[in-house]
């Protein structure tokens, strides 16, 4: 795929609530990283539990939620109620089926949520559920963390 | 390690830098590597793109797959990882550079080559 007006097409047909609303590809697709990674802040690695890959010592090398979850709260992200946006926080969503982690949002300072889409590019899009109804189950999960103020 | 010559016709590389295979071989490759790579683009664990039908079908072509598979690796298209180590039984990697995709395909790319596959 070439074109912007390819990917949309593909992204749309994959995740049907994008449809509805703008989104925009932020970064080239990339095998070097995924949407964990990305939402950790790290676009030299790959994240998963799987045998040849990184996944931090903090958690439990498993497929299972819970343990994306010890992922982000080793980074100092914890539990929080919702997607809003919230000063002085960045949040992280959690998306799951069947129990099993399937990727990572993250919120971006002007409340809109930004995802690298496995191998393929990072997009930025409305809300974390802008990609449910799709191959990624649900976000279910939301955590924060305290960023630094700005002047 | 099963001499691959015998079944994939290895004789040489083509002055393309792409090793001589038989080409029914190469486009049955190609036809399920990008078929692959196309319903798998959105997912974010390599486990689960590997249980795709044509990533098994590609594993089940055995040693024949290998120097494809280096080719598809070389030109940095998809994680081979899984199909790699199904195939071969080998793992190259390192421990520390897991993660690590440029460190681990240049480890499997080495490797291919200490082996005869490129």
């Amino acid at each position: 795929m070439d074109t912007f007006d390819d990917w949309a097409q593909f992204f749309v047909e994959v995740f049907p609530r994008l449809s509805n609303e703008t989104f925009e590809i932020v970064a080239q697709p990339s095998i070097q990283y995924n949407c964990i990674a990305y939402a950790a802040g790290d676009v030299s690695e790959w994240w998963e539990n799987a045998e040849d890959q990184y996944w931090p010592d903090h958690a439990t090398r498993s497929d299972r939620i819970e343990s994306l979850i010890e992922v982000f709260a080793g980074l100092g992200f914890e539990r929080c109620q919702d997607s809003s946006l919230e000063s002085g926080y960045q949040k992280v969503a959690l998306y799951e089926d069947d129990g099993l982690w399937e990727h990572a949002a993250v919120q971006t300072s002007n409340g809109r949520w930004r995802s690298k889409m496995g191998p393929g590019p990072v997009i930025e899009h409305r809300s974390p559920e802008s990609l449910s109804d799709g191959i990624y189950g649900s976000p279910t999960i939301y955590m924060r963390r305290q960023i630094a103020a700005r002047d | 390690m099963a001499d691959i010559s015998k079944s994939v016709a290895i004789v040489g590389v083509a002055e393309s830098n792409q090793v001589d295979i038989e080409p029914a071989i190469r486009d049955r490759f190609n036809k399920l590597a990008d078929q692959w790579e196309r319903e798998t683009i959105f997912l974010s664990r390599s486990e689960r793109a590997s249980k795709h039908p044509a990533y098994q079908e590609i594993i089940g072509m055995g040693e024949r797959a290998v120097p494809l598979i280096l080719e598809r690796m070389q030109a940095q298209r998809g994680h081979w990882f899984i199909a790699l180590r199904a195939i071969t039984g080998a793992n190259p990697v390192k421990r520390s550079d897991r993660g690590k995709i440029a460190v681990m395909q240049a480890s499997w790319l080495e490797w291919g080559e200490a082996n005869g596959y490129i």
